[in-house]
Order: structure tokens, then C-alpha cells, then sequence
């Protein structure tokens, strides 16, 4: 497949994904640009690989995870208004909004792991073999991601079905 | 309660929330073009001349009196200088308001540099007007292809070359006599009409240009695919900070990339697992797998160098490991010309 198939194939399906991982349309769209402008001189290999989504997508993780993107993201979440907790219980807390919001605040890495594993449906492994890290860390990672939904919104525990 | 369905849920929501594609579409293509335009400043080796008579006598006619718009960055660049000069020759006396000089790209052939391109553009922005000067025959291949129109740029025959259909590209190409070929090249985005008199208004007001540049990276070694071919120095700026290119494309389709500048970000960039390296007094990481270098040198300088070998060879890494051991950067470049209109 030629690098312009590819992105008039892929690309809608690629900013879908990278809006998730960032948590932001703007960044996603800028790392999505970046990576392809990265990957097309070198296309003629990456095409060649069964899974060429796989390496792009191991390509805006490691955009995200960046320095650069993760000083920006940090000035991000710094504006990141929180949602109050809710006096009355629960119910609101779990509105998709104040979730959604609360993802967005989240530090990068912890985001990124919680939407491969609850979104990519991805095994812990495969998030720790993407990452460049242990499954140790994937599930330090995404404890903690948990942690912050439940403190944020006050939550009971957050129940994974497994 | 908060379960797996309402984390779900929510991550359907942010995905729905992604930006449509056209921008991205619109921004590769032109930069595809520009790519290849760039190949092609490289790739032209010629002789010729541009309007003799515009030429050589009127340097100082440059547009100084109207300076482009700061949108460029105030670089904290080097002292110049290097092992190889080259002169500058031509610039277009005109260009329009807000460009301002933005990279040079010099082709170096042993201990020549037969071509020599300038591009101009409005800051940091994919839109570029360049002027190639020179020419050589590796650029063959890369040259624009389309139905050429004759244009006169003061009393010399050139061609004119529309490449796409949306948003062209243009090349004007022309020679004068006992000078150079000279092409300038427009990739604005703009149509193809209004590329056009771009083209042929910054051709006809190309002038002389008395000063120089200098080449101060060299080679101390290469294998024997890379070392007989001509490479190429590019320099320009990234965000706030100046980054000088060299390039080589070996004979069996090798590629070779070192890449120097004072961003920050240009080492930390490397997310990848990485293995520490010290080569003399230089510190770094690499990364085996995809044969890449990540320097950082005594005067904090961040260099990255990648041998792009497809065919993935085991001696690919020590062979830019040496590479590297045997580089001379030469003095860092003086680039007070960034932004100059």
C-alpha cells in the first residue's frame, strides 16, 4: 500500500485514535502530522510490516510521551478545571462529561494506559510491550488513573469487569 | 459507580471529538511537493546563467527597506566559517511582503559545491520560494516534469513547469549566458495562475549576490557506497533554535542523516529503549535496532545521526559508530541570515 493510500485510508481512523491518547482534537491532530510526516520517508519499510497501524500507533505514543508534548500537556492540565464533587452523591459523578474530564486532566502516560486498556481493549502486556515498560508499571499506571477517577469524583470503587 | 462500560463511553465520546482529516491531507500534500521540489533543488546540476545583465553588478538592491514580519526566530547561532566556501551568487530582488530567508541547502561533490538553494518563506511555514542555483547530475531525476511554457525572464528563454492540479507547484527555469542554471521554485499554495507571476516576478528580479556561505562539516570516513556520491548540507531553524543537516543517499540506496542544532527536545525526543554510548567526549544513546546515534556534545550541542539501511545489515551500526568517531563538525554556522527578507 502507498503511503497516500494509506492516509486516505487510515487517517480518520488514526485521529480517532490520537484524540483518545491525548485527550485533546488539537494535539492529536498535530501529533498525527507529525508522526506521518515522520513516517513517510521511511514508508517503504513501515508498509511492509503486517501491521502498519500497530507501529504508527507506537509512533503517537512515543509523540506524546515526549518531552516536548509532555511539558505541553502539563500546562494543559494545569488549566484543567476539575469537576466538584457532587454533595448529593454520585450520580452526576458518573455523567460521561466529568469523566471524560478527569481523563483529560490525567498525566499522559496514565491516560494513554487507560485508553489502550479500556478503549484499544489491549492486554496489559501488549500495553507494557508498547510502552517500553513492565506490565508492573502498566498496572501502577492505570491503579492510579483509577485512583484519580475515584478521588475526583468521589467514587466508589471503580469495578473493572473483567 | 463507575464501570468499565462508562470509561468506555467516555473514551467514545473523545474519539467522536477528533478533528476531520482535511487539514492533515492538505498539509502533506504540500509538503510532499515541497519534498520533492527540495529534491529537485538538490538534484539540478547545471550551468547557466540568469539574466546576465540583472546580474552581477547590482547587489544592495535587496529589498532591505521593507523587512519581513518577525516571525522568525532571533537564533543564538555560531561563529561560521568551515573548510569550504560558496558563493552565494544570485537572490531575487523581490519577493513577497513577509518572507524572509529561511534555509540553504548546499550539494557538495568532493571539494565542490555545484549547487546552492535558497528558500524564502513567511516564518515558520510550509509556503517556500527558492532560488536553486547550479546543478548536478544526480538531481536528474527529480527534475519537475509537465508541459512547459516558454517565459521570458529579461531576454533570456525560459521554461515554465506546473506540477499538480489543486495546489501546484512551479518551476521557472532559466540560464543565462556564461552564468549557471537558475530555477526558482514556488510552492505557496496559492493557484496556479497567481504562482505563476510569482514565479516570473521573482525570476526577472533575480540580481547578483556578492556574499558566501561556508560548508564546516566534513567526513573523515565513509563506506564505500556513501563516499563516492555527493552529499548535502542543509541549514535552516526549528522553532527557536538554528539545526544544520548533512545527507548522503549511497549508491545502493543507503541513506545517511546527521543532523546537529541546540534544541532541547532534539535529544529527549528519543523514547525509544536506548542503549548509553561514549564515543571520545561525547555522550549519548543508541539505538541498535534502528541504527540511530543520540550525541550530546561537550558544548551542548545535540547531535542525531541515523543510517537508514533497509537491508537492516549487522555492520550497519559500527560503520556509524565510526562514521561518527571520524566526523569533523566544523565550526557551527553563522546564521544571522535567517529571516533576512
Amino acid at each position: 500500500m502507498k503511503f497516500e493510500e494509506y492516509v486516505a485510508a487510515r487517517l480518520p481512523a488514526l485521529l480517532r485514535q490520537a484524540t483518545v491518547l491525548a485527550g485533546d482534537p488539537h494535539v492529536a491532530e498535530d501529533v498525527v502530522q507529525d508522526v506521518l510526516i515522520k513516517a513517510q520517508p521511511r514508508w517503504a519499510r513501515i508498509s511492509e510490516m503486517d501491521v502498519p497501524d500497530a507501529y504508527l500507533r507506537k509512533m503517537i505514543v512515543n509523540e506524546l510521551l515526549s518531552a516536548r508534548r509532555r511539558l505541553a500537556a502539563a500546562r494543559r492540565r494545569e488549566r484543567v478545571q476539575w469537576p466538584a464533587p457532587d454533595q448529593d452523591g454520585v450520580d452526576v459523578l458518573v455523567q460521561r462529561d466529568a469523566i471524560l474530564q478527569v481523563i483529560r486532566g490525567l498525566p499522559t502516560r496514565q491516560r494513554i494506559v487507560i485508553a489502550l486498556r479500556f478503549y484499544e481493549d489491549m492486554a496489559d502486556s501488549d500495553i507494557a510491550a508498547l510502552l517500553g515498560c513492565t506490565e508492573g508499571t502498566v498496572r501502577s499506571q492505570a491503579s492510579r488513573a483509577l485512583a484519580k477517577l475515584r478521588e475526583i469524583a468521589t467514587l466508589q470503587p471503580v469495578r473493572e469487569d473483567e | 459507580m463507575i464501570d468499565t462500560d462508562a470509561i468506555r463511553s467516555a473514551f467514545a465520546a473523545l474519539a467522536d471529538e477528533a478533528p476531520p482529516p482535511d487539514r492533515i491531507r492538505a498539509s502533506l500534500a504540500i509538503r510532499t511537493r515541497r519534498h520533492r521540489q527540495r529534491r529537485l533543488v538538490l538534484g539540478l546540476a547545471g550551468a547557466g546563467t540568469v539574466v546576465a545583465a540583472t546580474g552581477v553588478a547590482a547587489a544592495g538592491v535587496w529589498r532591505l527597506t521593507r523587512p519581513p514580519e518577525p516571525r522568525f526566530p532571533v537564533l543564538d547561532t555560531g561563529p561560521g566559517g568551515g573548510w569550504l566556501e560558496v558563493p552565494l551568487r544570485f537572490r531575487p530582488a523581490w519577493l513577497p511582503h513577509g518572507y524572509g530567508e529561511g534555509r540553504r541547502t548546499v550539494v557538495v561533490d568532493g571539494t565542490r559545491a555545484p549547487v546552492l538553494s535558497r528558500d524564502w518563506q513567511p516564518g515558520a511555514s510550509d509556503r517556500s520560494i527558492s532560488l536553486l542555483v547550479g546543478w548536478h547530475p544526480s538531481l536528474d531525476p527529480d527534475r519537475p516534469s509537465g508541459q512547459p511554457t516558454a517565459v521570458d525572464v529579461d531576454g533570456v528563454a525560459g521554461q515554465l513547469v506546473q506540477v499538480g492540479d489543486q495546489a501546484p507547484a512551479t518551476y521557472l527555469t532559466w540560464q543565462p549566458p556564461d552564468q549557471p542554471q537558475l530555477m526558482v521554485s514556488v510552492v505557496t499554495g496559492d493557484a496556479a495562475d497567481d504562482q505563476r507571476d510569482l514565479a516570473v516576478r521573482v525570476a526577472r528580479s533575480v540580481r547578483a549576490d556578492p556574499g558566501h556561505t561556508w560548508v564546516g562539516p566534513r567526513f573523515g570516513w565513509l563506506p564505500p557506497d556513501l563516499a563516492t556520491v555527493p552529499w548535502r548540507l542543509q541549514q535552516g531553524f526549528e522553532e527557536t533554535s538554528w539545526a544544520q543537516h548533512v545527507t548522503v543517499t549511497g549508491t545502493g540506496g543507503r541513506q545517511l542523516l546527521v543532523s546537529m542544532g541546540t534544541s532541547a527536545a532534539r535529544r529527549l525526543e528519543n523514547t525509544f529503549a536506548t542503549t548509553p554510548i561514549r564515543i571520545g567526549e561525547w555522550s549519548g544513546w543508541q539505538v541498535p535496532e534502528t541504527r540511530q546515534l543520540f550525541l550530546t556534545l561537550p558544548d551542548g550541542i545535540e547531535v542525531f545521526a541515523q543510517l537508514d539501511d533497509e537491508s537492516g545489515g549487522e555492520q550497519a551500526m559500527p560503520a556509524l559508530i565510526r562514521i561518527m568517531e571520524e566526523f569533523e563538525f566544523g565550526p557551527w554556522p553563522d546564521m544571522s541570515w535567517i529571516g533576512a527578507g
